[in-house]
């Protein structure tokens, strides 16, 4: 109640401020969340530093340092992950794949929310044959499997960054579509829905300015979530060779390369390895921690 | 172990044999069935060096048990197996990476189908282990009578598993299925062969359209003897699935995906051979073939990447044995479509002085591969000359030249190179591209998966790329696959280049045939229609039990010389 009295003597409209400050405070209650989310600010911050800041050797080919070992084991902070087969540095490398798979898994996670969204929220609203359409449309989706589907869409449209977003973004929509579809559902019957109508509010107005805000909390649990899926495929799709190509750097396109030296050079899968684990464990709890903070029954 | 073997572990006085493969060859051209190495000498070049399965720095000295000996002459043949050898029931399993589709010769030029039927079905003449040189097998000798003509004399009384006789009548019908074949149309254009005349029961003569002296390269890689009455019986299809020969071994079963079982043939022409069973299975992946070799459930597996090589180093019970290969790296240039700066020689030079070869190879191949030597042939063919050697790693050099070429600030090319088709090209391509790049060319990479690679290829689209082709070790199907209008031309060697390779397919007489293709290769060199990469070694994984295994150059697996403890 203090919250509340607090904002009610400063004068502010109470209710908005107490609900995201009750939010903020269940999302933050825990230290698994916090330790995430600044791991996940660091990531995106590495993510942003441009890649001429990178030194040579995270680039530079040099056949002299194959395989050097870690600097870790060595108590050396050079080549502090250890060197590839080519003899480039692996924590730099995992450092520069940052970009490209953050940037990978965040637009296609945006494009996905935006279409599946669309989708979910029209086939709610509309019912009838549009409903009809999108729901068999993610029925086909959700049965398809994931990896496979990805795979034959990279193989048909080619190797390049935008094929990978383009293709995790089509298999990705259906999640969402289905989980907004059902709670726009529990939605559109509502009064305030009727009276936007009565009003004479066009169904474009209706769905954007009073259903979209309404599905907000479960799109941005989904997103959150739906990132680290995307990290995880668009790994595999750079693991098994069809993911974005040299000079590009991916994740999954390091583990992919380390691979057939494993008995030889450890370093050089388990770092990308430990990176990936690390990046999709914190969008995870983060995802899990803003599930719990939007759910109404959650108490702080 | 059967001490006839032994013929073959200490033959030769042990004599590297590559500049006189020409001479080896003229040897059995002019008759010398088996033939003693007694003109052998050390070879007429300077050429000599590794040809024989040489154990790199990487890899361990060869082991006792494997043939040094390299390089054979006519004499291929070993002595004839005692009889005594019908007693032993010794198994040998050898891995494979995939089942064959068919076991017809006819049909097909993969040399890991060509594994398992070569133990069935023999040769009329053969490319020696090393590729330099073609011996005689079931025929005893051959000869040119004149540039047309060539006569093929047989051993005599062998006759095929199913009691059919190999005469003059069976080689006829086996080089006429062989000349008409689809699979070996690369080898021998279509107006080459006019037909074989049987001279008597055990003499053949095959007379050609003009002369076209490669047909004894197609004859050692394909020119198998095949059963006439039941070849025609069942049909090329059926003969792929249970064929019948004149070799070691019969096919006893083969189920599908899992394995294949060859028994002994008792009858034998050269005698019984020492090894009763030998079992070929099937295992994909690679990291399962080398675990499947380390547990002892096989004996035998081929084609193993670079990555084993510490693995079976550390081995007690197998040993790692590699073997110069015949699959080409390189970079090639498309002067055709592509950037302006490639039309001048000199760059093309500089680009082949700005990659580190020796580096590549000890450091990507783990020493188990050769750097190409400034030319196409690999040092181990006949048709290599000598004199040249390979591209210096000169990078001050390099960017002279290509300062005197005025582009000193460098221009942009586009690489592209197969991703995932050939062990470690992938990471050959990104190195090949940082070396370029340090020059100051700026490169532009383009990775492809295969099949884009050759969609591409085929519609003329692909560019300056980098590749490894594997041809047959016959120096036309090398040299000619460069000339003007051929498939693989990306650059114009220029009408003398194309004269001299013609005239060479032309001349029965191997001194001039080696000396156009000499001039040839020199062409090559100094007007560099590649950037000149490595030649990957063959590797393979033996059980300590193997005694006698010789590997091939042409990557088939031949079991004729091996036994087991």
């Amino acid at each position: 109640m203090s919250a509340l009295s607090e904002s009610l003597r400063a004068g502010r409209e109470p209710a908005v401020q107490s609900v995201w400050a009750r939010r903020f405070g269940v999302f933050w209650r825990s230290w698994e969340t916090r330790i995430s989310t600044l791991l996940l600010l660091v990531m995106i911050g590495v993510a942003l530093v441009p890649t001429s800041v990178w030194p040579d050797t995270a680039f530079d080919s040099n056949l002299t340092l194959r395989h050097r070992e870690p600097g870790l084991l060595m108590g050396t902070t050079d080549y502090l992950f250890g060197a590839d087969a080519l003899g480039r540095d692996v924590f730099f490398r995992i450092l520069m794949g940052t970009k490209l798979t953050l940037l990978i898994a965040g637009l296609a996670t945006l494009f996905a929310t935006i279409i599946g969204s669309a989708a979910g929220l029209c086939a709610a609203y509309f019912r009838g044959w549009v409903d009809m359409v999108v729901s068999r449309l993610v029925d086909i989706m959700l049965a398809f499997p994931i990896l496979l589907l990805v795979l034959a869409l990279v193989a048909a449209l080619g190797q390049s960054v935008s094929s990978v977003i383009i293709v995790l973004a089509l298999s990705g929509w259906a999640g969402y579509a289905r989980v907004i579809r059902s709670a726009t559902l529990s939605l559109v019957e509502r009064e305030f829905v009727e009276a936007a109508r009565c009003t004479g509010a066009r169904s474009g107005h209706i769905l954007l300015r009073h259903l979209l805000p309404n599905v907000a909390s479960p799109i941005l649990v989904l997103s959150t979530l739906n990132l680290a899926s995307f990290i995880l495929t668009e790994s595999s799709v750079s693991f098994l060779g069809l993911g974005p190509q040299p000079p590009a750097v991916t994740w999954g396109a390091l583990i992919g390369d380390g691979r057939n030296y494993m008995y030889d050079a450890w370093w050089a899968t388990l770092f990308p390895g430990l990176a990936i684990i690390l990046t999709v464990l914190a969008f995870n709890l983060v995802g899990d921690a803003m599930r719990d903070a939007f759910d109404p029954h959650t108490r702080q | 172990m059967g001490q006839h073997w032994k013929w073959l572990l200490t033959g030769m006085s042990r004599r590297r044999f590559v500049g006189g493969a020409l001479a080896a060859t003229l040897l059995a051209a002019c008759g010398g069935g088996e033939s003693t190495p007694t003109a052998t000498g050390e070879g007429s070049g300077g050429s000599g060096g590794e040809t024989a399965p040489t154990a790199t720095a990487a890899a361990p000295t060869v082991p006792a048990n494997i043939d040094t000996s390299g390089s054979t002459n006519g004499g291929l043949v070993p002595p004839k197996a005692p009889e005594s050898n019908l007693q032993s029931t010794k198994q040998l399993t050898v891995g494979m990476s995939l089942d064959p589709t068919t076991l017809n010769p006819v049909l097909t030029t993969t040399a890991a189908y060509q594994s398992i039927y070569a133990q069935i079905l023999e040769q009329l003449v053969i490319f020696g282990p090393d590729g330099g040189s073609v011996s005689p097998w079931l025929a005893e000798s051959f000869e040119w009578v004149d540039d047309t003509t060539l006569e093929l004399r047989l051993r005599q009384g062998i006759s095929f598993t199913n009691g059919e006789p190999f005469d003059a009548e069976s080689v006829k019908f086996s080089i006429d299925a062989f000349a008409a074949a689809k699979a070996y149309a690369f080898m021998i254009p279509p107006d080459v062969y006019k037909e074989t005349e049987v001279v008597d029961e055990y003499t053949a003569r095959v007379h050609l359209n003009r002369p076209y002296a490669p047909f004894i390269g197609f004859l050692a890689r394909g020119g198998a003897a095949l059963p006439p009455k039941y070849y025609a019986e069942v049909g090329e299809d059926a003969f792929g699935q249970q064929p019948i020969g004149t070799g070691p071994f019969v096919l006893a079963e083969w189920v599908k995906d899992d394995h294949i079982t060859l028994k002994r043939n008792d009858d034998y022409w050269n005698g019984p051979h020492p090894v009763a069973t030998v079992t070929y299975r099937v295992i994909p992946e690679d990291t399962a073939r080398l675990a499947a070799l380390e547990t002892g459930e096989i004996d035998l597996a081929m084609l193993l990447p670079v990555s084993a090589l510490n693995r079976l180093n550390a081995s007690d019970t197998v040993d790692a044995v590699t073997h110069p290969g015949l699959r080409k790296f390189a970079l090639h240039f498309d002067t055709k479509t592509g950037p302006e700066a490639l039309k001048d020689k000199r760059v093309r030079i500089a680009l082949n002085l700005a990659v580190d070869k020796q580096a590549i190879v000890d450091g990507i191949f783990q020493g188990a591969a050769d750097p190409m030597e400034g030319q196409w042939e690999a040092r181990q063919e006949f048709g290599f000359n000598p004199n040249i050697s390979m591209f210096p790693y000169d990078v001050e050099q390099a960017k002279a030249l290509l300062a005197e070429a005025g582009y000193a600030d460098g221009f942009d090319l586009q690489v592209t190179y197969t991703v995932g088709r050939y062990p470690q090209d992938k990471e050959l391509g990104e190195i090949v591209c940082d070396y370029i790049k340090q020059v100051g060319v700026n490169v532009i990479q383009r990775p492809l998966e295969y099949g884009t690679f050759t969609s591409l290829r085929q519609e003329g689209t692909l560019g300056s790329h980098q590749w490894g082709l594997l041809l047959p070790p016959e120096p036309y199907f090398n040299y000619g696959n460069f000339v003007q209008g051929s498939a693989y031309e990306t650059h114009d060697l220029g009408d003398e280049y194309s004269r001299l390779v013609d005239e060479a397919s032309r001349r029965t007489d191997l001194d001039e045939q080696l000396a156009l293709y000499h001039q040839a290769a020199q062409i090559m060199h100094d007007d560099p229609p590649m950037l000149f990469l490595v030649i990957p070694q063959d590797i393979y994984g033996v059980s300590k039990r193997v005694r006698g295994f010789q590997p091939r150059t042409d990557q088939v697996l031949w079991l004729f010389t091996v036994d087991v403890d």
